[in-house]
């Protein structure tokens, strides 16, 4: 047997960049591991995961429900993806199975899938709307809301946490290009990496 | 010399701040606020450049981005290094310190130049002069004349040579209403626009807002339009949903009110204080609602030589003279054919610049504008033109000459007047070039004497306000644009709440007289030199030329002529022909008709559309988890689609030819191992997945048990091989299908699109997983070994046979092992969580050392799959393949009913029998190896073989009987081993084919089997 290392997407990739700072404009990290679950079933059974989850799958398109242990993220008309940092994915799918016995549903773990990068700081917004088509105004993606849009030349699964938070959800392979673009974005502010040597 | 043409006092510029820059090699001084041509003109320069085709001396003639003369290359330098742009317009340059430009066109120099020969010649360059002589029949006037000599001359400004170091980005925007131009009517536009909660954004390509006001101020709400401006843009500046973008042009408008804004953030900068800055941005925004205000063009008129330096429009020599302080030159001579140009010539008079005429086309000089004029006792001569220039290089007189009563002769022989430039009024054209964009027509307004826009498109709704509306009366277009201001909120549902619009007395004009085509000194048919379109050199006898050759629809006379489009599209030139044409024809205008103005609305630069899209940003470029193993391991990488896959791995000095033969070789006696994590993975899950899999493959799924595998061949609906796997059952309900890596979105999408629009009665759901596992594949006989090593779980062939998957331990990790081989030999695909995909290749690397353990790349795992005979779809199939072509023909079930592609099988071009079909090739010289791609030729269509191999194939037609798709040496072989497809080829085995090479050589083979090595497949079981 050995130590498992989890070695996470961005693993390494801070490095040459300047630290966050008390006057940072945007402070740019990449968050730790989150147990992730893709699930897909009919929204007609939202209300059956409300044991599971804490909540009913959210049903309005690009929500999002919080509870102390789970997140969950609209994708789809029947897609869905849940996050804790707090529970295994296995426990989480084990829960879902229970509350959907007998049902048609699909919950697969996606947590070493995707690289969650968080973004934060007064010019978020402006790091943002270089790279993404999608409208991130308040009046239009307030806090709360996610997207599965288009950042660059990748996709990503958006979420606004609050005014000037976002966390971008990338596929695992994407993730260093969106990094740099992010960084590289923020050239003309102070820009801050988190965890830069 | 400094600037010994600035007038005493006024302009908005800035006196006590000089700024140096230089010009063809001399150095001059300007202030703060030039623009380079007023700084040009301050300095006495109005001779700035030469002609696109005759090379004629040209000056400054706008004061605008419409400049179709005063185009300088310039050396810019907000990059690391400065570099040349070519092309700019001097009009819009803002000056700033060590700013270097260039005149275009003139060789050795702007006072001297060779091209400038080509005036004496220009009855030997006619409209459609290429058209004409490069269909000629002497070839040689292409090398020694056209090419070297004509083509050379032609053309404006020279192309960077230097790599662009500046950095250019994209924005994103979106708003509920935009506003282009941000002069009276914009303003007013936005102050109502913007008094809700409406997100308005205010676009304007100058560095200060104003428009007009800032050369023609006047009175609005009882004060200046100076401090009425500066209140406005506080009141916008305070609001948190408007922003203003100025040095900002709304260049190009698509569909759904897409609008590509194009901002100049430092080109108004030094050096220094550019460097290192964002250079240009390219904003694209969709707008709810937009509202034009881009104001007017002001016509030259039509005279002999009316080109010469120093001649230039009546609204640029009041701007130059008001807002920059510039003395045009000694005495000035106005020309008009309308009233309201008599306030600008009687502007610059109150400034301090003489005039010495007005020549008035009009028959009686009347109106407010011309009588409050008469006060300065300018002589003023009417129902007259300007009959001729004189002066090359600069104005230095006009030829006045009284007209006849019909407008149509001259009645005089005329007197020459002294003057050193003259300003040109020839009526007002309305920027309708947005609003033709955004797809609408423009209609003709006979008052007018101009296009304006007509019914607006119903994609792009437009709303035009102020001049490029045709209204030119202040206090009108302000209470008009601030009507449309509230509509434009109105529908975007962020309806405004201000009430009072801004109120002003507009100027009352006087009549005007649309003479398109005065006559001259010489007619324009007749050695006149009646310049239409400046840029282009285009001049009205080109346009009758074009009229008479047939080229009569307005379409092909621009075409003919090349009239508007040069860079300027037109935008001096466009109404002054059609009007110019109507004369010559008969015809009006209006039916005449116009031509469509295109994107971008003035030239930008090639970069801003690239943005940050360079270098490491060209592309996204994917890579797997154990990545950074293969960096450290020196690995060369080959991109397969956007990822970056290990492609060998060369030792010191080590050729790839050497690494690959070397790689190649533990597989089938030791153990290698290869990062396969970038195939595709998607997980099929549903009571119907097995159903869903027959539908999608052409073999059959539904018996497939529970931990074990299958290979799948996909095809489209033509019937033809697209993508191939194994898909493993995980349990009842659950199947892991595994693509090529560059398929597997394409996989992904064609079977939810199948799901959704085909089958939507299938339970059945999809989940791409391919980046939840890190994928390591071990093969070669000690594979067992190294993995028995890593777990206690049982890895026998009894335990884990061929075709099965299991999860086990693996140190920890918990992994699936799937009995699956790409090479044919014992093989074991590891799959882990993708974080613990580089612990897993290292515990691999360590563990297998002992066993011969050799990492290989995709180059390796093409030659081993070909001694094989295994298909790489891509590289076997082109998309025209169908599984019997490629010996597969037993994959496709007839028993489990229907599955995508299956009826195309029967068709009759899919069953006849002299398809390519792949087959594989002994070289008869085992070290000969085939190049990939080389085409084949049966014996019986080779020419003369006595004659190999002198055989040349370019002298000679023959017929191909195929090509080589994959071809390789292999180690494990000891021969060259290729597989190609040949028509017919099924039928052929045992038959040569020959590939005749570039070099003469032909390389002759005998077609086989596909399968080279291991013929029983005993190794794959082991």
């Amino acid at each position: 047997m050995v130590k498992l290392i989890r070695n996470r997407p961005l693993s390494g990739e801070s490095v040459g960049y300047d630290s966050p700072s008390n006057d940072s404009d945007v402070i740019i990290r990449e968050l730790p591991f989150a147990s992730m679950v893709n699930l897909r079933v009919n929204p007609k059974n939202s209300s059956k995961l409300k044991d599971a989850l804490g909540f009913n799958l959210p049903t309005k398109a690009n929500t999002t429900e919080t509870s102390a242990e789970i997140k969950c993220l609209w994708l789809g008309p029947n897609e869905w993806l849940i996050i804790s940092d707090q529970m295994e994915a296995s426990d989480l799918c084990q829960d879902i199975s229970h509350s959907l016995e007998g049902l048609h549903y699909s919950a697969k773990e996606v947590s070493d899938n995707y690289a969650s990068i968080s973004i934060t700081g007064q010019k978020t917004l402006d790091v943002l709307s270089k790279l993404t088509p999608l409208d991130v105004h308040e009046s239009s993606f307030g806090t709360g809301t996610c997207a599965q849009t288009v950042l660059a030349k990748s996709n990503v699964i958006l979420e606004r946490l609050d005014a000037n938070t976002f966390t971008l959800i990338v596929r695992r392979s994407f993730a260093s290009y969106v990094w740099k673009r992010l960084i590289d974005a923020g050239v003309e502010f102070k820009t801050g990496v988190h965890g830069a040597a | 010399m400094v600037q010994a043409f600035r007038l005493p006092d006024g302009g908005k510029i800035d006196r006590s701040t000089p700024i140096n820059f230089t010009f063809n090699g001399e150095k001059y001084q300007g202030y703060a606020g030039d623009t380079l041509a007023s700084a040009l003109l301050a300095n006495g320069i109005h001779f700035v450049g030469r002609g696109f085709k005759y090379h004629r001396p040209r000056g400054i003639t706008t004061s605008g981005h419409e400049e179709p003369n005063a185009i300088v290359d310039l050396n810019v330098a907000s990059g690391e290094e400065a570099y040349r742009e070519a092309n700019v317009r001097a009009p819009v340059i803002e000056l700033c310190e060590g700013m270097t430009a260039e005149s275009v066109n003139a060789f050795p120099s702007l006072k001297y130049d060779i091209g400038s020969l080509n005036q004496w010649l220009a009855r030997f360059f006619p409209a459609g002069f290429y058209y004409k002589t490069f269909m000629g029949p002497m070839a040689v006037f292409w090398t020694k004349l056209y090419e070297p000599v004509i083509r050379k001359a032609a053309g404006l400004g020279r192309s960077a040579t230097e790599t662009d170091t500046a950095r250019y980005e994209f924005q994103y925007g979106h708003c509920d209403v935009l506003i282009a131009g941000g002069g009276p009517a914009g303003l007013s536009a936005a102050l109502a626009a913007a008094s809700g909660d409406a997100r308005v954004i205010l676009v304007d390509d100058g560095r200060e807002l104003g428009g007009s006001l800032l050369s023609d101020p006047a009175i609005i709400n009882g004060t200046d339009s100076g401090s009425w401006i500066a209140e406005v843009l506080g009141k916008l500046e305070k609001n948190p949903n408007v922003r203003i973008m100025k040095r900002s042009s709304v260049v190009s408008w698509w569909d759904h009110n897409f609008l590509n804004v194009w901002e100049r953030c430092t080109d108004h900068l030094p050096a220094a204080a550019a460097k290192n800055q964002t250079r240009q941005k390219l904003h694209r925004i969709r707008a709810n609602q937009v509202i034009l205000a881009q104001g007017a063009f002001e016509r030259p008129l039509l005279f002999n030589n009316n080109d010469r330096p120093g001649t230039m429009l009546a609204n640029a020599a009041r701007t130059y003279v008001t807002r920059y302080g510039v003395r045009l030159g000694k005495a000035g001579i106005f020309y008009t054919n309308n009233d309201t140009a008599y306030a600008d010539a009687l502007a610059i008079v109150e400034a301090g610049q003489k005039l010495v005429a007005v020549i008035d086309l009009r028959e009686v000089a009347e109106g407010p504008n011309t009588e409050a004029f008469k006060a300065t006792g300018v002589p003023i001569y009417a129902n007259s033109v300007i009959a001729d220039v004189d002066g090359k290089q600069r104005v230095r007189g006009a030829l006045i000459s009284a007209l006849s009563s019909d407008g149509a002769s001259l009645i005089d022989h005329g007197q020459l007047i002294e003057c050193d430039f003259i300003a040109m009024a020839g009526g007002w054209s309305p920027n309708v070039q947005l609003h033709s964009q955004s797809t609408a027509k423009v209609k003709w307004d006979d008052v007018l004497g101009a296009f304006v826009p007509g019914k607006a498109s119903t994609v792009n709704p437009s709303i035009s306000v102020g001049a490029c509306n045709g209204d030119y009366h202040l206090g009108t277009l302000l209470e008009d644009a601030f009507s449309k201001g509230l509509v434009a909120a109105k529908s975007a549902n962020k309806p405004g709440r201000a009430r009072k619009s801004p109120k002003a007395d507009g100027r009352e004009t006087g009549p005007h007289r649309w003479l398109w085509l005065p006559p001259g000194k010489k007619t324009y048919n007749k050695g006149g030199k009646f310049f239409v379109d400046y840029q282009n050199d285009v001049k009205i006898d080109d346009l009758e030329l074009a009229q008479r050759e047939s080229f009569v629809s307005v379409e092909h006379t621009k075409r003919y002529t090349t009239l508007g489009m040069a860079t300027d599209q037109g935008k001096t030139s466009n109404i002054n022909a059609l009007g110019a044409l109507s004369q010559i024809t008969g015809k009006e205008v209006a039916e005449i008709g116009t031509t469509t103005f295109r994107p971008p609305y003035v030239p930008t630069t090639f970069m801003a559309y690239v943005g940050r899209e360079v270098d490491e940003f060209f592309d996204v470029t994917r890579t797997t988890p154990m990545h950074s193993w293969h960096v450290d391991a020196g690995a060369a990488f080959e991109p397969v689609g956007q990822w970056d896959r290990a492609w060998y791995y060369p030792k010191a000095g080590e050729s790839m030819q050497a690494a690959v033969q070397r790689e190649a070789k533990p597989d089938r006696s030791q153990v290698g191992v290869i990062d396969a994590s970038t195939l595709g993975k998607i997980s099929v899950v549903g009571p119907d997945a097995g159903e869903f899999l027959n539908r999608i493959y052409t073999n059959a799924w539904k018996k497939l048990p529970v931990g074990k595998c299958r290979y799948g061949l996909m095809l489209n609906e033509a019937g033809m091989v697209v993508d191939d796997g194994v898909t493993s059952r995980i349990s009842e309900n659950e199947y892991h299908m595994t693509t090529t890596t560059g398929g597997a979105a394409g996989v992904m999408g064609t079977m939810e699109e199948y799901l959704q629009t085909e089958w939507p009665e299938l339970q059945v759901y999809l989940t791409s997983v391919t980046e939840q596992w890190a994928v390591a594949a071990l093969n070669g006989p000690n594979s067992r070994t190294v993995l028995e090593a890593l777990t206690d779980d049982d890895v026998s062939a009894e335990a884990l046979p061929f075709m099965a998957w299991r999860e086990i331990n693996l140190s920890g990790i918990p992994a699936r092992i799937f009995r699956i081989s790409f090479t044919g030999d014992l093989a074991f695909e590891v799959n882990v969580s993708a974080d613990y995909g580089l612990q897993l290749w290292n515990l691999l690397m360590t563990a297998g050392q002992p066993y011969g353990l050799t990492p290989y790349g995709t180059e390796t795992m093409h030659l081993l799959r070909a001694e094989k005979g295994f298909i790489i779809v891509g590289q076997e199939t082109d998309g025209s393949m169908t599984p019997m072509d490629l010996g597969l023909g037993g994959m496709v079930s007839t028993k489990k009913g229907d599955f995508i592609g299956r009826r195309s099988l029967s068709r009759p071009d899919i069953i006849k029998d002299d398809r390519k079909q792949l087959v594989g090739l002994d070289t008869t010289n085992p070290e000969t190896v085939l190049p990939e791609g080389a085409q084949l030729v049966f014996g019986e269509d080779m020419p003369d073989q006595d004659k190999l191999p002198a055989y040349r194939p370019a002298k000679e037609v023959v017929r191909m009987a195929g090509f080589v798709s994959s071809s390789y040496y292999s180690p494990n072989c000891n021969q060259s081993i290729a597989m190609a497809l040949v028509k017919g080829g099924h039928n052929r085995i045992g038959e040569k084919v020959f590939s005749p090479q570039a070099d003469g050589t032909v390389i002759e083979a005998v077609i086989r089997d596909t399968n080279f090595y291991d013929k029983e497949g005993v190794r794959q079981h082991g």
